[in-house]
């Protein structure tokens, strides 16, 4: 066992997607710590160093090295003690020499060297914990901020004699390294599940960027349902087409009972309660008095989750019905066999209605919600104006990226990223300039701005339309609609 | 007779059909059957082997043009009464064209002489 | 006289007729000109190594893509736009199915019996129960074996006039393939339906199929009645010192390390093997399905 395997070892048991991503992330942070280490003179220029630095130790931490768990576990079955070990050990080495290197420059340059270097490793643990962690955990690490933060004026009040943050952070770091110590040690013996909610996310590595996911989805665990399947095959026949599609289409197409719902419905709100419950909690903590800055923050929320949901609803819409169709053994030979849907036009103009509704609707609902956090604000018709624009481009790349695959020809992904990112940025620009141009020291080059978004949209809107339009010939020119597109 | 008193080896170089109908000759002239013995269908053959019930019918049909077998009326084939008379000499020299074929290919493998061979054989066929 | 009509054209169109039909992905060929016609009542075993198109040949019978030549037709309507009808008369079932996930077996039985007007549920529910099949798990939670035997239990049911099944043994053990192969023979010989199977294990071909076609390298290499392989065909190995006298017209040859030669070759007009077979030092052996095939496809 010499240094170069050690240190070779996690990386050949990562994906190579992922291995690179997490590589360049990481040299991006030090880059751009280096560059404020080195413009920088303020007296907490170390404190920016040291928390930008930070921030890249949780993409290798989280996403990179957990796969050595995944590997420790691979060789203890396959009977390979050397290898085992070698997984083990590669964890501490990386982990001395991420920090011992920039803990040098530290020294070097005479900043303070035990606060960041506590930060680094809590991040380190706590990056490496949420990898090992239950999925059912891991969701609501989202909300992890929102919470610290309510609780943190309560937390002196409920612990006055807490001391001094080391004390409390070196806590937080046993108990973190407790619990990957437990979880390690439960996986790595094959006693916690690789499948389901309860698998930790390293699983997520086993399978590349979408595959555990996606699997998920298609075994229906994904779908937090109680009983079993939770599909409804009551209504569907030859007489309601569009329903049975649907169930054919399987996952958040499947028509449901209403009992499905009630418990889906109650899912959701426990997990909203979550957020809204330490904002009500830092409401009342502290009498009104910052009122005004939750307020804010659940407009905040409101807007992101809008944001947010309209790019996902497209890109989960694409990855699912992408899914569908690239395999040639699922639900298709089954449908272009099936009779009791009518004639092709028929079978075409039906299945366009039973995939399309759905992401279409919630399109829509995102902008409902959208449209609620409209309320709060005083000078609205921008805004919501701003809204219904980018949702509506972002309907407008969902349907061309699904009629597409419906037309038989898919896009890749490096068609995908960038529609879709390119839809992200221009809602949440959007949102920026419309709330500047709502504010009342409107920046002066605001006009320019919005200028520019609207070319932006314009854009985007045109390349959306090509692509449904291309994807709309397609179908056109297919005899039956139930063809596979190979992989 | 039940239709397990056969055997179907699929992997043979002989066709299914024709291990059948080689199977129903000896069982006659080892006198497990009888004349007048019903044979088991076509289905209950096909089913018990999970062999094409059309190749039991191509065999059964093969049998009966040789004067194995006999259709009965409403009740399905049986061992025919009487099985020599009926084929002339040319037809029973046919039955063993398989056998002198693969006779003949040996010898001229083994490069024997005809008139060697076939006075072997003739002596053979006197005992 | 319509319906009279009708009758006499459904009666001679072909379950399964393919004319020049070929297929490739991104460049590489799958399927070269395949001329084939499956008969009303037969039953069909393609065999093919493994990657020689056996499931791409299926899928494009069936219309499940879209060829790149030529055409293929079910019922005499074309694959590609078949009606209700014809669709009806079906059931196909693909290699490793994985559909309907979500579902439970008896949730899948249910949705899928409101499409066909001839289901057979006494059928569908005694072949589960006979098969251990558990009615209220989840399909997605079947393992490979008991999820094909699904599919064929639900193949079956729909009372097809024509089934098709990709590789139906693979994932079966010897038990339930033998049950298997005995509800397809019965079924070809007493309700007349055509079935078409692909499979690499030669013995269950051997077994219930009536014709046999050999696919090798997206190429139709032989069609012909079951017996016939074994009949017509026979390997015909010749001396280094004949290897020149090799007939012309063989199915496959193979050269040894020793100068000598093996050909596959076929019985003329009049049942005679080819002239070599005659002359001395040449052996003539009559091959079993699976050696047949062994030559062929290597």
């Amino acid at each position: 066992m010499n240094a170069a395997t050690l240190l070779l070892t996690p990386w050949r048991a990562a994906p190579s997607g992922a291995r690179w991503m997490v590589v360049v992330f990481y040299l991006l942070t030090c880059l751009v710590a280096t560059a404020i280490a080195v413009f920088g003179h303020t007296a907490t220029t170390w404190l920016a160093v040291s928390l930008t630095y930070g921030l890249g130790l949780f993409a290798p931490w989280a996403f990179l090295f957990p796969g050595a768990a995944l590997l420790a576990k691979d060789a203890r079955q396959l009977r390979i003690p050397r290898l085992e070990r070698l997984a083990i050990l590669a964890l501490p080495a990386y982990a001395v020499a991420m920090l011992a290197l920039p803990a040098a420059v530290f020294a070097a340059l005479g900043w303070p060297l035990v606060k960041p270097m506590l930060v680094w490793t809590l991040v380190m643990a706590g990056a490496f914990a949420f990898a090992l962690l239950p999925r059912y955990v891991t969701v609501f690490c989202g909300f992890l901020p929102t919470l610290g933060n309510a609780l943190a004026p309560g937390w002196v009040r409920l612990f006055p004699h807490a001391g001094s943050w080391p004390t409390w952070t070196i806590a937080l770091l046993v108990l973190l390294l407790i619990m990957i110590g437990w979880r390690w040690h439960g996986f790595i013996r094959g006693r916690i599940s690789e499948q389901g909610w309860s698998s930790p996310m390293v699983v997520q590595l086993r399978y590349g960027s979408w595959g555990a996911w996606s699997q998920m989805q298609a075994t229906g665990r994904l779908s937090l349902m109680i009983g079993k399947g939770g599909g409804q095959v009551d209504g569907c026949g030859p007489s309601r087409p569009i329903r049975s599609l649907r169930m054919a289409l399987g996952g958040w197409y499947t028509p449901r009972s209403w009992l499905h719902h009630v418990q889906q419905m109650g899912i959701m709100l426990v997990l909203i309660s979550v957020p809204v419950g330490a904002l009500l909690l830092a409401h009342l903590h502290d009498g009104g008095a910052s009122s005004r800055m939750s307020g804010s923050a659940l407009l905040g929320a409101v807007f992101g989750f809008a944001a947010m949901a309209s790019p996902l609803v497209c890109l989960l819409s694409w990855v699912w019905l992408s899914r569908r169709w690239q395999r040639v053994n699922m639900e298709l030979p089954m449908l272009a066999l099936l009779p009791g849907l009518g004639s092709n036009a028929m079978r075409k103009r039906n299945l366009l209605r039973a995939a399309l509704t759905r992401p279409l609707v919630a399109h829509a609902a995102c902008l409902g919600v959208g449209l609620i956090g409209c309320h709060w604000l005083t000078r609205v018709t921008p805004l919501i104006g701003v809204q219904v624009v980018a949702i509506t481009i972002g309907a407008l790349a969902t349907t061309g990226l699904m009629l597409d695959i419906l037309g038989g020809k898919p896009h890749s992904l490096w068609t995908v990223a960038p529609l879709l990112g390119a839809v992200f940025v221009l809602q949440n620009v959007g949102l920026v300039v419309t709330a500047m141009l709502g504010s009342n020291h409107a920046p002066a080059h605001s006009t320019t701005m919005l200028a520019v978004l609207m070319a932006g949209w314009i854009l985007l809107a045109g390349w959306a339309t090509r692509l449904a339009l291309a994807g709309w010939r397609a179908l056109e020119t297919r005899l039956q609609p139930f063809v596979a597109n190979p992989a | 007779m039940d239709a397990s008193l056969l055997t179907i080896q699929p992997g043979s170089a002989e066709p299914i059909y024709r291990q059948i109908v080689e199977q129903l000759r000896r069982l006659i002239a080892g006198g497990q059957l009888g004349a007048g013995d019903l044979l088991p269908s076509v289905r209950e053959v096909a089913a018990f082997h999970a062999i094409n019930p059309m190749t039991v019918s191509r065999a059964y049909g093969m049998a009966e043009s040789e004067g194995l077998l006999a259709r009965l009326r409403g009740k399905g084939m049986a061992v025919a009464a009487t099985t020599r008379p009926t084929q002339t000499q040319a037809q029973r020299l046919a039955l063993l064209e398989p056998q002198l074929e693969a006779l003949s290919r040996h010898a001229r493998e083994l490069e024997l002489p005809a008139d060697v061979v076939l006075r072997r054989l003739g002596r053979l066929l006197e005992n | 006289m319509n319906a009279l009509l009708q009758d006499a054209h459904e009666r001679f169109d072909p379950p399964l007729a393919a004319r020049g039909l070929g297929h490739g992905y991104e460049g590489a060929t799958v399927l070269r000109c395949i001329n084939l016609d499956v008969a009303p009542g037969s039953v069909l075993g393609l065999i093919g190594r493994n990657g020689a198109g056996k499931s791409t040949l299926l899928r494009a019978l069936l219309g499940l893509l879209e060829p790149t030549t030529g055409e293929a037709r079910v019922f005499g309507t074309p694959a590609l736009a078949m009606d209700d009808t014809v669709r009806q008369r079906i059931a196909y079932v693909p290699q490793q199915p994985e559909a309907l996930a979500w579902l439970t077996v008896e949730q899948m039985f249910d949705y899928l019996s409101r499409f066909y007007p001839s289901w057979n549920h006494a059928f569908a529910s005694d072949t589960l129960a006979r098969w251990q099949l558990p009615e209220n798990k989840l399909l997605g939670k079947l393992s490979p074996g008991e999820r094909q035997r699904v599919e064929l239990v639900r193949a079956l049911s729909s009372e097809p006039d024509l089934l098709v099944l990709d590789e139906p043994a693979a994932a079966l053990d010897p038990v339930a393939r033998r049950e298997l192969l005995r509800e397809i023979a019965l079924r070809a010989g007493e309700a007349g339906i055509t079935v078409l199977f692909s499979t690499h294990i030669v013995s269950d071909l051997e077994r219930v199929a009536s014709e046999i076609a050999f696919l090798h390298e997206g190429r139709l290499l032989l069609h012909c009645p079951v017996d016939d392989t074994k009949e017509r065909y026979a390997r015909l190995w010749l001396p280094a010192r004949l290897a020149s006298s090799t007939p012309t017209s063989t199915l496959s040859r193979r050269s040894h390390a020793d100068g000598s030669v093996s050909v596959v070759v076929e019985r003329d007009a009049h049942g005679r093997w080819p002239e070599a077979h005659a002359q001395p030092g040449v052996r003539l052996d009559v091959l079993g399905l699976e050696d047949l095939f062994v030559e062929i496809a290597e």
